[in-house]
């Protein structure tokens, strides 16, 4: 080969393989960069609402519909629901309606569906999860944010307690009666069920949505974050700030509750008077300062978490293991128990 | 002609090609910069009132339609806010206390909800139950 020759095919060979190193280049960093990014930048739409006395974050995606009509979707539903199951307001609620009739009242399913779940979680609690203490959260002033809230008599409270409790509650198929005057307050369940049906609307949009509803604390998950990671979900320390973290789990699917005597409360003479009543006195629960649940479905973990808070680290909160539910429960010492379950959900 | 002229890829070959493989492992093992640039921002019933740096000092008084609801107290130098005061019965959004980048404070009688922004490591919570 002439030695131009030669020269020519060198130079051809240098362009060449520049072009090619220069392109594999680009190619390899434009990767590394989507892969990096992409994290982050997943289209999650986020909506915020007052719905059920609490701010709802519902934090959605879906590539094969609008993830913002998605969200107002959801939120729609949710705030048909607490529309529907409101005890105090009247308007469209079914739940005013039937505190204050005289007599028998035939319901829609939904309703009767989550009637027939209140009672079964009273019964199986033994009373700690209660959806008959209407006249008592009247009585404390938790009816609503706005009363005046206030510590009642004794004479009060006993009163109150006689027009309470989850045995003044029968339901036949759909017809329910209120026997000695009891007034239903489903807060306890209403709300977990109201965004497990919004989660089941949006996946109804779209199966692959991914996302989160979070109603005050109470989490129902949609999908996996970004498709493919666990949602890494902190547990409020009952006595640290808005910020403090106690414990971590991560959840790609499911629901996780936590009721705490820390958020809705008011102090007289320095003693805190929370929501969470305990039916058989007609005071706030004292056995524990904060109780999570992890189940399927956040209707069960609302429920739960309720009775767990109530009956504080017991064979009955162990038996929830039995109901396909996890719960970690911190005394009023700030001790710490666990389901043997609930020690998988820590790792990611 | 030599064959090592010839040859399509020479060990020099080799080392531009795996380089980049590395540089991009590298960059797309980078966690997502923590920068702070928090804002923080008011919503009255979802509507933005209200919205100013982390890192700047001040105090804001939070009105609708002329009605005080609460005062917001934003400390530039520990990059937190508080609502040191408010009408509502509870007066649950003043003991929330302190936040920073990633935490909100919600007053539900007033429908005011002061969340602080800015980018977090990909590495913390995503959500907290409570």
């Amino acid at each position: 080969m002439r030695k131009a020759d030669r020269k020519d095919v060198l130079k051809k060979r240098i362009v060449i393989q520049s072009i090619v190193f220069l392109t594999a280049i680009l190619i390899f960093l434009a990767v590394a960069l989507w892969m990096n990014f992409s994290r982050g930048s997943t289209a999650y739409v986020e909506k915020d609402e007052f719905v059920f006395g609490t701010l709802v974050r519902v934090v959605v995606s879906s590539e094969k519909r609008d993830p913002k009509a998605i969200a107002d979707a959801m939120i729609q539903e949710m705030k048909r629901l607490e529309s529907k199951f409101h005890p105090y307001h009247d308007g469209n609620s079914v739940i005013f309606k039937l505190n204050h009739a005289t007599g028998p009242v035939t319901v829609d399913e939904e309703t009767a569906f989550l009637i027939s779940k209140s009672l079964y979680y009273s019964e199986i609690t033994a009373g700690a999860f209660d959806p008959a203490l209407g006249r008592l959260i009247k009585l404390w002033g938790f009816d609503s944010p706005d009363t005046k809230k206030r510590v009642p008599t004794s004479e009060e409270i006993a009163k109150a307690l006689e027009s309470s409790g989850y045995a003044n509650v029968e339901i036949h198929s759909k017809e329910v009666s209120l026997k000695n005057h009891a007034w239903l307050d489903l807060g306890g369940i209403a709300k977990g069920y109201a965004v497990d049906q919004a989660v089941r609307l949006a996946k109804k949009i779209d199966e692959n949505a991914t996302g989160f509803v979070d109603a005050g604390g109470d989490i129902a998950i949609i999908g996996p974050k970004f498709g493919q990671f666990p949602w890494k979900i902190g547990i409020r320390d009952p006595r640290g700030g808005p910020q403090d973290i106690i414990g971590v789990v991560y959840l790609s699917e499911g629901a996780i509750a936590t009721s705490g005597d820390y958020e809705r409360y008011f102090e007289v003479d320095g003693v805190r008077y929370h929501h969470i009543f305990d039916s058989k006195t007609g005071y706030p629960a004292r056995k524990s300062i904060s109780a999570t649940v992890i189940a399927e479905k956040l209707v069960d973990a609302d429920a739960l978490s309720t009775a767990a808070f109530v009956l504080g680290w017991s064979k009955i909160v162990e038996g929830f293991v039995g109901l396909g539910a996890q719960a970690m429960v911190i005394d009023a010492e700030g001790k710490i128990y666990k389901t043997k379950g609930f020690v998988a959900y820590e790792k990611e | 002609m030599k064959r090592n002229d010839l040859q399509f890829f020479s060990r020099l070959d080799l080392f531009f090609i795996v380089t980049p493989i590395f540089i991009a492992f590298f960059i797309a093992a980078i966690p997502q910069a923590s920068g702070k640039n928090g804002v923080v921002t008011v919503y009255i019933s979802g509507e933005l009132v209200y919205e100013q740096p982390l890192t700047r000092t001040a105090t804001w008084v939070v009105k609708s339609d002329g009605e005080y609801l609460s005062t917001l107290v934003v400390d530039g130098s520990k990059e937190k806010v508080k609502l040191v005061d408010s009408n509502c019965p509870l007066k649950i959004c003043e003991r929330t206390g302190w936040v920073g980048i990633g935490g909100s404070i919600v007053c539900v009688p007033n429908k005011i909800v002061v969340k602080v922004e800015g980018k977090t490591k990909a590495s913390e919570i995503d959500i907290v139950t409570w």
